[in-house]
This record gives structure tokens, sequence and C-alpha cells, in this order.
């Protein structure tokens, strides 16, 4: 039984040691820098999934997360119209573009491209769950570096699971018709965002969270094909 | 008893209370749902439901004495620009340069173009 015990044990510690840790500053130094952005621009989401709402949704969700973590959003149904204008309508268009044209024009230190890798509904008979997988990238207009960038892959369960079978099955069968994914795109941001953003100027903790332990999962810059 | 229920419902309101605002000291409202309502479906009626939201941020963070989240100036001062109501825009647009100065740029724009980009629209 004991020796059941140590097995078990030992592959938990095993597992542990897969998730690779390090702290904000290890990670992300830029962010510790003179290079440090106070003034983001988000551009339309590129979506690589068939969910056609998913870009509006995290488009939609995405102020609130980055400016929380003491970042200078440029409002971003604003910059949106700006954008649509110039027929630029999902972030596809927006890759080609000279990161420098957006200090030119929007004065942001900053560029945040994010790219919806998965957007995919589960439906099971007592539960519902959006899988839910975007990849982050912070880029300085002014030297062109990645400054931050993140994957997060996020299973949401969208059943609203009481314990009471009979009113989950009932629950289920209406919800996932009806499901209010605001809260759920909010809450992948969140999840991003809590783990790995390190806090900017209008965050009371700015500059003092460099030690906090982040978990390792950097988006590939080839995920962007940014071009010098 | 009664104290003791007192006390329990006081520290409930007290997180109630707390939880609306973040630690950066911003209260969002309705912000996210009325946003995407609003841009899935632009009507009178989503957009109406959204300036309301605007609103209710502006007048919620000034009594609880808390700086306006970043954006929801702007985003109200950008709405009455194209409903013609220039003189309220411009009052919107200062609010949110004074409060954030890296607007600026962005937004100087706005009021320098109001009277004709209103008209050619």
């Amino acid at each position: 039984m004991n020796f059941r015990i140590l097995i078990l044990l030992l592959v938990i510690f095993q597992l542990s040691a897969c998730v690779e840790t390090g702290t904000k500053n290890e990670q992300f130094p830029l962010m510790y820098s003179a290079e440090k952005p106070v003034s983001i621009v988000i551009v339309p989401a590129i979506n690589q999934t068939t969910a056609a709402d998913a870009g509006d949704l995290l488009y939609a969700t995405v102020t609130q997360p980055f400016a929380n973590h003491g970042y200078y959003v440029l409002p971003v149904p604003v910059v949106a119209d700006i954008f649509r204008r110039e027929g630029i309508l999902e972030g596809t268009q927006v890759k080609g573009i000279p990161t420098a044209l957006f200090k030119q024009n929007f004065g942001a230190d900053a560029v945040l491209f994010m790219t919806i890798t998965e957007w995919d509904k589960n439906y099971a008979v007592i539960a519902a769950s959006v899988v839910v997988g975007i990849e982050y990238v912070l880029l300085s207009t002014t030297t062109n570096e990645v400054l931050w960038s993140y994957t997060q892959r996020l299973e949401m369960d969208t059943s609203g699971s009481s314990g009471n079978l009979i009113v989950d099955l009932i629950a289920t069968a209406i919800t996932t018709a009806v499901t209010d994914y605001v809260p759920i795109a909010l809450q992948v941001h969140n999840t991003a965002t809590a783990a790995a953003l390190p806090l900017g100027k209008y965050h009371p903790r700015s500059g003092l969270d460099g030690d906090e332990k982040t978990v390792i999962v950097q988006a590939k810059e080839s995920a962007l094909d940014i071009e010098e | 008893m009664i104290r003791r229920s007192l006390l329990v419902l006081l520290i409930a309101t007290m997180f109630a209370g707390c939880s609306t605002v973040t630690e950066a000291g911003y209260f969002w409202g309705d912000y996210g749902p009325t946003l995407y309502k609003y841009t899935k479906s632009p009507t009178d009626e989503t957009l109406a439901a959204h300036i309301e939201s605007l609103q209710n941020i502006i007048a919620k963070s000034d009594e609880k004495s808390l700086r306006v989240p970043p954006g929801i100036y702007a985003e109200l001062g950008y709405i009455e620009n194209q409903r013609g109501n220039h003189e309220t825009s411009n009052t919107y647009y200062e609010n949110e340069i004074a409060l954030y100065p890296e607007s600026r740029l962005f937004l100087e724009r706005f009021i320098g173009q109001k009277a004709e980009s209103g008209e050619a629209q």
C-alpha cells in the first residue's frame, strides 16, 4: 500500500516538473526596461477557427484585462472603426503594416496581436464546454521587438452545473443554444494576463512584480510571420 | 444573534462592494456585454444600452472617487461626434486626455477635425 502511494507521489512530482516556471522579470526583461510600454493599441484578432463570432468576442473583451494590468489601451471600438474605414476587418490584414505606423498614427508604444487558434464547442449529455486557444504577441512600435507573448489554452464549462443531474440535463439543453460567451471570452483574457502579464504604469504595483513566478508558454514568433 | 447576523451582512456587503472594483482601481460595470451586443448588431437600441453603460461607469467611478477606466471618455466622445454633438464630444475627448496624456496624439486629431468630419458624413 505504501509502495503504491510512493509511486503516485513520484508520478505527481514528475508531472509538476514538466511545467516550466520562471519569474516575470526573467521571462520578459523588456517589460522591465526603458522599453516598457505605457500605451497599447490592440488590432482585430486573427481568427484561424471556423467560429465567426470568436474574433468579435475576444476583441470586445480584451480592453479590461490589459487596462486592469495598468496599461493605457487605446479605445478599441474607435480604433476598430478607423481600421474599418481603411478596409481592415481582420488581423491578418494588419500583419504587413510596419509597426512604426502605430506609433505615428495612434501614439502607441506597442501593438497587441491576438491569434485565435481554437474555439471548439463540445456538447455531451450533461456537460457543455468550449475549448479556447489564443496566442498573444505584444510588439514594440519603436524597435519591432517582441515585448511579451503568451499562449493560452483553456477549456471552459458552459453548462453551469448545479450538481443536480436532472436540472443539469435541462440546463445544458437550453444553454448550448444561448450561452453567453462574453464572460467566457473575458475569462480567457483574465487567465492569460493574470498568469504572465507584467504590471504597467497605472497599476499600484507597477515595477514591483518582476519577481513573481510565471508559467512559461510563450507564443511562437513564427505564428505572426513578423517581417522586419 | 441579531448582532451576529448584522456583522455577517456587513461583511457580505463589504465584499460585494469591493468585487466590482479592480486592483488598478477601475469600475467597468456592464462594459463587455453592452459593447459586444452593439458590435454584433449595431442598432439604436444596442447603442443606447452601450451609452448608458459608459455613462454609468463614469457616474459610479465619480461616486467611488475612482479614475475612469481607459477609453471610456474617448468612446463617448466618438459616439457623440457621430451624432453631431460636437461640444459634448470635445469635452469627453479632453477628459480622456486629461486622465491619460498617452491618448493625446490619437484624440487631438478628432478634436481638430470635428466640424468638417461631422458634416461630411
